[in-house]
């Protein structure tokens, strides 16, 4: 239930903002799962989103 | 997750016992019930030892002896066994997974001692795939499901109820509502994406370059590389040119004399010439003052002999006065004494003076002049004596003054002639000049070449670094911004998060207030005298009485009892943490009709949660059982084997 509330909210909040919205909700599916080193993770969706974002620019 | 069983092995007063806590119909709501001693607490240190490595509600008496069941080690020791195991192992079930946590423990028989336990986690899915955790992973597993921080909330003691909200209950309810609300995992979120986002910016920091410098230094250096390359080009010309003049002149100059060479040889010879000219002349003139000066003194020479012979003949006969000094005597007279013996003059000495003076005033005069002349004469004698001498000496040196001047003559001539066999002297000299020019050329302009190579080299592996770092500064540049870019994306997550955690934050406390006050206004018999339950901004709980004022601190214990369990069942309901709720002794300090009251709201609870309660035969008191009997899923009773000194389930 807290769960649906944490992406309820982080859908309205990130409505204009897909990137944003899909990115966090990797981190929180992280968080949510079995922990391990989160710098790592971290690093590896930010990179996943900002080569997103970037390829979209590009086009 | 729910559970599906507990096994105890060799833990404390159970050698081996099992529960198992099947779903059956729509309660998950499972009871226990044994008298005192027969175990049940032990059953919630099983589950928190298991789970956590700790025995929270472990009595005084227990805390002293080993987890090992005694009779379970005497068997053991018996056996000739060095170690025995306790084990306690829960295996669980969420949508997903089946979780197995396994806590063992070996005990060193021989030495009487705990060795160090070993905790695993092994989930298995549904396709039959499982993953065995240990250590940190384990711990973090279980904190998934149970946190370890609020496991007070899931395993607890109904017993200490009443002292739920004694000591620092704000921070320990904040912590509950994060944890199960799974606020805490925003607020990590936000916290670690703060660590991220200082890290990178950080790291851009240190990308950072200053290209401009750079760029600066870059021009100065190609700068001068192009001058050292200009220099050099032009100096290669110039040896280029040197190179063609010399091999020109050289190759036109082949077999020739270097009519310079002549030049300035017929030049030197004509200025020697001079010299020797002037030194003949010279002697010439002295030769001219020589036959002037003896042709005076050859004629007079018959003369001076004559009256030199004069002069001796009259000294050889003493017949020129003696040289008296008239000044002497005069000065005599003057003072009338003798000035060399002091004698005063009478009238005869002064007139005898007198008249010497008249006497040697004429013959000292003739005395005077011969004697004057006798020297010069003398003189001339020996220069007529010297005059053969001298003029041989002076005609001598006269022909070798002649003898030089012809050959320098001589010598001139030849050089004229050499020079004379020249058409082109004047180009011979010319290119002779401008090959000398050409060559000291060719050296200071070799040399300077060389310079200059060293130079541009030197520059060059300047500029060469310089290019590599401009390049690297302008690949750390992008990554700078990349990086840059990164950290404002993620600040807008965190702002995100943090928003979220704290509306989530607000929403609970409010739903906690409502949730909290049902509860207990289920529970309560007294349920008109209360008005709300509050959790201020430090998240301190607070009950208010109808009348207005705050009353928490003047409850009876069996009401904060109520308020604590209230507070539990809502932290479960709002947070929807779909865990297990064990509690011992739920109604130890209720009585009465409170006791329905409870079992009502917690049979009502155990419609989407596990509840699993250990009574004492008093709890389970006929107003429970009325409610509970039928509708649970499990219900067993614990009773001492008393062979064997253990628990057991009938």
């Amino acid at each position: 239930m807290a769960t649906k509330t944490i992406y309820t909210k982080l859908g309205e909040k990130t409505l204009d903002d897909t990137k944003l919205r899909e990115f966090l909700q990797k981190i929180i599916q992280f968080e949510l799962g079995i922990p391990g080193w989160y710098e790592k993770e971290y690093s590896r969706i930010l990179d996943e989103a900002c080569d997103e974002e970037g390829k979209n620019n590009e086009v | 997750m729910r559970f599906k069983s507990i096994e105890i092995t060799n833990y404390r007063q159970y050698r081996n016992l099992k529960f198992s806590f099947p779903l059956m119909g729509q309660y998950d709501l499972h009871i226990i019930v044994g008298r005192n001693t027969m175990g049940k607490t032990n059953v919630l240190n099983a589950i928190n030892w298991c789970l956590y490595g700790l025995e929270p509600h472990l009595g005084m008496n227990s805390k002293i002896l080993p987890k090992i069941n005694l009779d379970a080690k005497k068997d053991a020791i018996a056996a000739g066994k060095t170690t025995e195991w306790i084990t306690v192992i829960i295996a669980a079930e969420d949508d997903n997974h089946k979780i197995i946590f396994e806590r063992k423990l070996p005990f060193n028989l021989a030495q009487d001692f705990e060795l160090q336990d070993q905790f695993t986690v092994t989930m298995s899915q549904d396709s039959g795939d499982s993953l065995i955790y240990s250590a940190d992973e384990a711990k973090s597993i279980v904190n998934k499901y149970m946190p370890e921080t609020i496991r007070k909330y899931f395993y607890f003691d109904g017993e200490q109820l009443n002292t739920y909200f004694i000591g620092d209950q704000s921070s320990r309810i904040m912590d509950s509502i994060r944890a199960i609300s799974q606020v805490d995992i925003i607020s990590r979120i936000a916290q670690r994406l703060d660590k991220i986002i200082k890290k990178k910016q950080a790291e851009a920091g240190l990308k950072a370059q200053d290209i401009g410098s750079i760029n600066t230094e870059l021009n100065k250096i190609e700068e001068l590389v192009g001058q050292y390359k200009r220099q050099i080009e032009d100096v290669k010309t110039q040896i280029d040119v040197s190179n063609k003049i010399i091999k020109e002149n050289s190759e036109y100059l082949q077999g020739q004399e270097d009519v310079s060479e002549l030049e300035k040889k017929f030049s030197r010879l004509k200025e020697e010439h001079a010299v020797l000219e002037t030194e003949e002349q010279k002697i010439e003139r002295d030769l001219l003052s020589f036959v002037k000066e003896y042709k005076i003194l050859l004629t007079s020479y018959p003369f001076i002999k004559k009256t030199l012979d004069i002069i001796q003949e009259k000294e050889e006969q003493n017949l020129l006065p003696p040289n008296i000094d008239k000044k002497i005597l005069q000065d005599i007279l003057a003072s009338h004494k003798c000035l060399i013996c002091n004698h005063m003059l009478d009238r005869n000495d002064e007139a005898n003076i007198k008249s010497l003076l008249d006497q040697i005033q004429v013959s000292s005069g003739t005395s005077h002049l011969l004697i004057g002349i006798k020297s010069e004469l003398e003189r001339a004698m020996i220069e007529v004596n010297e005059y053969q001498q001298v003029k041989n000496a002076l005609l001598a040196k006269y022909r070798v003054a002649q003898e030089k001047v012809k050959k320098s003559e001589t010598a001139i001539d030849t050089a004229d002639k050499e020079l004379r066999k020249f058409s082109n002297k004047e180009i011979i000299i010319n290119k002779h000049k401008e090959r000398k020019e050409q060559e000291d050329l060719l050296v200071t302009n070799n040399q300077k070449l060389g310079a200059l190579q060293s130079q541009l080299d030197i520059s060059m592996k300047q500029l060469s670094a310089l290019e590599k770092k401009l390049a690297s500064a302008m690949e750390k540049n992008n990554e700078c911004a990349r990086i840059n870019k990164s950290v404002d994306f993620l600040k807008r997550a965190k702002n995100v998060a943090v928003q979220i955690e704290q509306e989530m934050m607000d929403e609970v406390k409010s739903q906690m207030e409502k949730s909290c006050m049902k509860y207990f206004s289920q529970l309560n018999w007294r349920q008109d005298i209360y008005d709300r339950i509050e959790l201020d901004d430090s998240y301190q709980l607070d009950l208010f009485h109808k009348e207005g004022y705050s009353c928490v601190g003047t409850c009876s214990a069996a009401e904060r009892s109520l308020l604590a369990l209230s507070f539990t069942l809502a932290l479960q309901e709002v947070s929807g943490f779909n865990a297990l709720l064990f509690i011992d002794t739920p109604v130890a300090r209720i009585a009465d009709v409170n006791r329905t009251n409870f079992a009502l709201v917690l049979k009502e609870a155990s419609k989407g949660k596990q509840i699993i309660l250990a009574f004492t035969p008093d709890e389970y008191s006929e107003q429970i059982r009325n409610v509970l009997e039928g509708i649970t899923s499990t219900s067993v009773t614990l009773e001492m084997d008393e062979a064997n000194a253990t628990g057991t389930i009938i």
